[in-house]
């Protein structure tokens, strides 16, 4: 036993010191947290308004090379992420048939909120004990504005676009008619 | 088949924007010859039932959906020029109004379905009308879907390839051929039916309705 002491002392002591340097849980542990609150929702959808369903993206930040999130869209064509940053986003979706979108929009930084063990979101500290449960209306009348503006780009883009690309099209012919030979 | 911006590199769209450019002086030139003050019309007409079948898309199992391109007919009626002029147009204004296809795949766009497309609806039809004219048009115009749809499954598939960052991500798109050439290819097999059976409906229209309308 007397030998065995000087080695077991610099192993207990190595022991120690990893153990007070770590995590208070296993090293494969997994941590999860569910949260709530406001994110960026990006709704996309073929002409004939069936969605780009399960296709690959990637959201860039700015003229960031680098993708700050990737992933496939959801089965109603949408795209959920939080930005970190306020700015313009860029965001890139591809089918693998070629179809796909790539533009950019401004979004202001999302913010997530704990939820309780519960499920039940905290109380927002910042509003009153009596304040009155219902719809906000700002963002119900944000809402029908955008769905007016919706309907007019689909009027516009179902009827009108389509007649003046005819138009276009009988035009230059029309232009071009006039540098063409004359038949005898 | 309308590839937007920001899926073709300019490694690929500058050489092909090049290629495109003489090429369509090239076309207008001899359509300034072969065209005339009466044939003109019919042409635009063509032109814009092309620009209607390429808006009108038809969806597919699978989220996919595609459509008609009137191509076969243009080609057939008033050769390869006359049509990759005419849908480089078509495309052209599809992209800005509509912003479908982009500017930047525009050449891709108007080589493949145009030139490409034209070139094999008219070589296909000549080649075998004499043997049966109905069948040599419905394969035609079948063709005529099936090989642009083959050169843009690969040039879609070759942007990996060709245009990665150098940890390997993709910068412009990011599926290889193997995946691209049959997402491509079974939907426009399909689609090349219904173009197959347009085309001929249309053909024997306008053979009946105009004698001589072509040039």
């Amino acid at each position: 036993m007397r030998k065995r002491l000087p080695t077991a002392i610099p192993v207990l002591a190595l022991t120690l010191v990893l153990f007070m340097f770590s995590l208070p849980v296993p090293a494969h542990h997994v941590h999860h947290e569910v949260t709530r609150g406001e994110a960026v929702v990006v709704s996309l959808a073929y002409g004939n308004g069936s969605p780009l369903a399960f296709d690959r993206y990637d959201i860039f930040a700015g003229d960031g090379e680098t993708p700050y999130q990737s992933g496939k869209t959801d089965g109603e064509g949408r795209i959920v992420f939080l930005p970190d940053h306020g700015g313009v986003w860029r965001v890139k979706v591809f089918s693998a048939d070629g179809h796909g979108a790539d533009f950019t929009f401004e979004a202001g930084p999302a913010a997530a909120k704990v939820i309780e063990p519960d499920g039940v979101e905290p109380p927002d500290e910042a509003a009153g004990p009596d304040t009155p449960a219902g719809p906000d209306k700002t963002a119900v009348s944000t809402l029908t504005s955008e769905v007016a503006v919706a309907e007019k780009k689909n009027f516009i883009e179902r009827y009108a676009l389509p007649v003046a690309g005819v138009g276009i099209i009988f035009g230059l012919f029309g232009l071009f008619s006039m540098f063409a030979r004359r038949r005898r | 088949m309308h590839i937007p911006d920001g899926f073709i590199s300019p490694k690929m769209y500058l050489p092909l924007y090049a290629v495109s450019a003489g090429l369509w002086a090239w076309g207008l030139r001899r359509m300034r010859r072969t065209l005339d003050e009466k044939t003109i019309p019919w042409l635009a007409v063509l032109a814009a039932l092309s620009f209607i079948l390429m808006m009108v898309t038809v969806p597919l199992p699978g989220g996919s959906s595609v459509h008609a391109t009137g191509i076969c007919l243009l080609a057939v009626i008033f050769g390869v020029w006359a049509a990759f002029l005419a849908v480089s147009l078509v495309l052209l204004i599809q992209a800005l109004l509509f912003g479908t296809g982009g500017i930047t795949s525009l050449p891709l766009n108007a080589l493949a379905m145009g030139l490409v497309g034209g070139a094999t609806a008219w070589s296909t039809f000549r080649l075998l009308r004499r043997w049966n004219e109905t069948a040599a048009l419905a394969l035609a115009a079948w063709l005529s879907v099936l090989v642009p749809a083959v050169l843009v499954a690969l040039a879609l598939g070759l942007q990996p390839l060709i245009a990665s960052a150098p940890d390997g991500t993709p910068l412009f798109f990011p599926y290889g051929p193997r995946v691209t050439l049959p997402a491509l290819l079974i939907p426009h097999a399909i689609l090349g039916v219904g173009e197959a059976l347009l085309t001929v409906l249309v053909y024997r229209m306008v053979d009946r309705l105009k004698q001589g309308v072509r040039p």
